[in-house]
């Protein structure tokens, strides 16, 4: 049984008759994007809360419809959840340049019949999130109530309460930022290098190939996996402890049990997820960068009617709180509807995809609050 | 009426309709909240504790995590039309900087503290120890306030800084009775300020 029809998976095809015209500059036609949905769509079609995922996420967010497939927000969308599937119509898409189910990379070329590669063009969030709102629009929805996500998720929140000001009521950025700071640009170089210089990747020609871009993928997602961290998580989680050994081997095995996390964390990425979309994911998680792309933000954000909480986490150093409070700090400078709050966690950037009670609660409350009729 | 809730009625009494509000240390966000279905107003709380942040999103009010200076000087000049410090005056390290981009983001500032000089205040230190009331709940090793203000301190402060002062005096009859000597009998001082003449009633 594939994968798709296990999980409910849905597709809907968009730009068939106008192609999408992406901010790189090229067109891009007959657009696929995979997606799931998980509770009811109410009569007046206002309880619609559209959930976007980090780079490594797909549209699997909840195991609602799949028990024993675990989703990977399961701890906020569910049945009395924060995100609570028996009060809203949850949807969670694959963003274009992924690799579960969307157009990307590793998608058939309709002018070649082969994948694309690197002939896919180049995406950014800005296109990502036009692609689902043709999608929101195909499901018969004019208002989201909620547009809420984490990291690259939250990036797209953002531009959500941006582009479609008039169809999005609340947004709830959490983990995310306006622009990368220049650390977080170079993490994210050196995981495309890592793909790039692996003799496998072939210039992105790999598809049906023996050899696959395992090690260079492997290394980026190990890279990355670091930066959603910190060290006060690892410290806690592994501190200096050897992997089964009582003292150091003296030689190049795995000695502590952060390489053996690390390793294991490389090895099991390589086997759900394509390289080329790791290279485009991160390429468009670089890209963004609202005070560039809308001369600043008081100026991106003049437009946006939407209620908007933004959540930061303490230990994040990837994305630090910093950046989410000048976004904050930005829309309270144009009266806008804005609240912030600090997560007091240790377990870095990706502290959002773990149980965290007050996380939790904060969405709840805030989702709650402005109740849809 | 406990002393809380007349506060809170005080300062919604001073506030007219439709103002713009910044309420710094907003606590739970009870002012806000009743200022808000009360008289329409719209702004932002700052508190720098997670559970206050919670229980304003649970009232659906806008509200920033952070301390009140760095909350304070994103704004720019004349954002707001009352600017609130409820009972944190004591609690900040530059009160005098804090008063000033009060005024510079706001026309008014409503200030309320609780005033050292009262006279049961006065009694407790009298008597050896250090003073606990209603106003001063703490222990002295527990306590957040730093700052020991009386109500003649701040008047003589605001006179120093060319600031115009308006105190509203507490409802209890005997503080109302002998209000010229507020500093004794007043266990907080209560000031709307600004920096010109002309304080709206």
């Amino acid at each position: 049984m594939s994968e798709s029809s296990v999980r409910n998976m849905q597709f809907f095809t968009a730009f068939t008759d106008e192609p999408l015209p992406l901010d790189g500059g090229q067109l891009l036609s007959n657009v696929t994007i995979s997606y799931e949905t998980y509770g009811t769509l109410n009569s007046s079609h206002s309880n619609a809360v559209l959930v976007c995922h980090p780079l490594s996420g797909d549209s699997h967010a909840s195991s609602l419809n799949t028990p024993g497939d675990p989703g990977w927000w399961d701890t906020m969308i569910g049945e009395n959840k924060p995100i609570d599937t028996n009060r809203y119509f949850v949807i969670c898409t694959n963003v274009i340049g992924g690799c579960k189910g969307s157009t990307g990379p590793a998608s058939i070329n309709p002018l070649t019949q082969v994948p694309f590669g690197l002939n896919f063009p180049v995406v950014t969030i800005g296109d990502m999130v036009n692609v689902q709102y043709e999608l929101i629009r195909h499901l018969g929805i004019d208002v989201l109530h909620c547009v809420i996500g984490g990291s690259m998720g939250g990036m797209q929140a953002l531009e959500w309460a941006i582009k479609f000001p008039n169809h999005v009521r609340s947004v709830v950025p959490i983990a995310a930022t306006a622009r990368l700071s220049p650390q977080s640009l170079a993490f994210d170089a050196v995981g495309r290098n890592a793909i790039i210089l692996d003799q496998s990747w072939n210039n992105g020609f790999y598809y049906g190939l023996t050899d696959q871009p395992e090690k260079g993928l492997a290394i980026a997602r190990m890279i990355g996996h670091i930066t959603y961290l910190s060290d006060e998580a690892m410290t806690l989680k592994f501190g200096r402890n050897l992997q089964k050994k009582t003292d150091y081997g003296y030689d190049f095995s795995t000695d502590f049990q952060v390489e053996s996390y690390l390793k294991y964390q490389g090895e099991k990425f390589v086997s759900r997820f394509d390289a080329n979309s790791y290279l485009y994911l991160t390429k468009a998680i670089s890209y963004f960068d609202l005070y560039k792309k809308y001369d600043g933000l008081e100026n991106a954000f003049k437009s946006s009617t939407a209620r908007f909480l933004i959540i930061s986490i303490s230990s994040d150093w990837l994305y630090p709180s910093k950046q989410s409070k000048d976004i904050v700090k930005s829309l309270m400078k144009i009266n806008k509807d804005v609240s912030f709050a600090e997560i007091q966690s240790p377990y870095g950037h990706d502290a959002f995809l773990m149980p965290c009670p007050d996380l939790e609660q904060l969405v709840t409350h805030f989702l709650g609050h402005h109740v849809t009729s | 009426m406990s002393h809380r809730k007349w506060l809170t009625e005080q300062i919604i009494g001073l506030i007219p309709h439709g103002s713009r509000v910044l309420d710094l240390g907003c606590g739970n966000g009870d002012v806000l909240s009743k200022l808000k279905s009360s008289k329409q107003i719209n702004g932002y709380g700052i508190d720098c504790n997670f559970d206050s942040i919670l229980s304003c999103i649970k009232h659906g009010l806008n509200v920033f995590q952070g301390n009140i200076d760095e909350g304070l000087k994103e704004f720019s000049d004349g954002t707001f039309d009352y600017v609130i410090l409820s009972q944190t005056l004591q609690q900040v390290r530059r009160p005098t900087f804090v008063m000033s981009e009060m005024l510079r983001v706001g026309k008014y500032a409503i200030i309320i503290f609780p005033n050292f000089a009262y006279w049961k205040n006065r009694l407790q230190f009298m008597l050896g120890k250090s003073p606990r009331t209603p106003e001063l709940p703490y222990h002295w090793h527990n306590t957040p306030n730093i700052r020991v203000v009386t109500i003649n301190d701040f008047y003589s402060m605001c006179k120093k800084k060319k600031y115009v002062t308006q105190q509203i005096i507490p409802g209890n009859w005997l503080s109302k009775l002998l209000n010229r000597w507020s500093n004794f009998f007043s266990p907080v001082g209560m000031f709307v300020v600004c920096k010109e003449s002309g304080i709206k009633q």
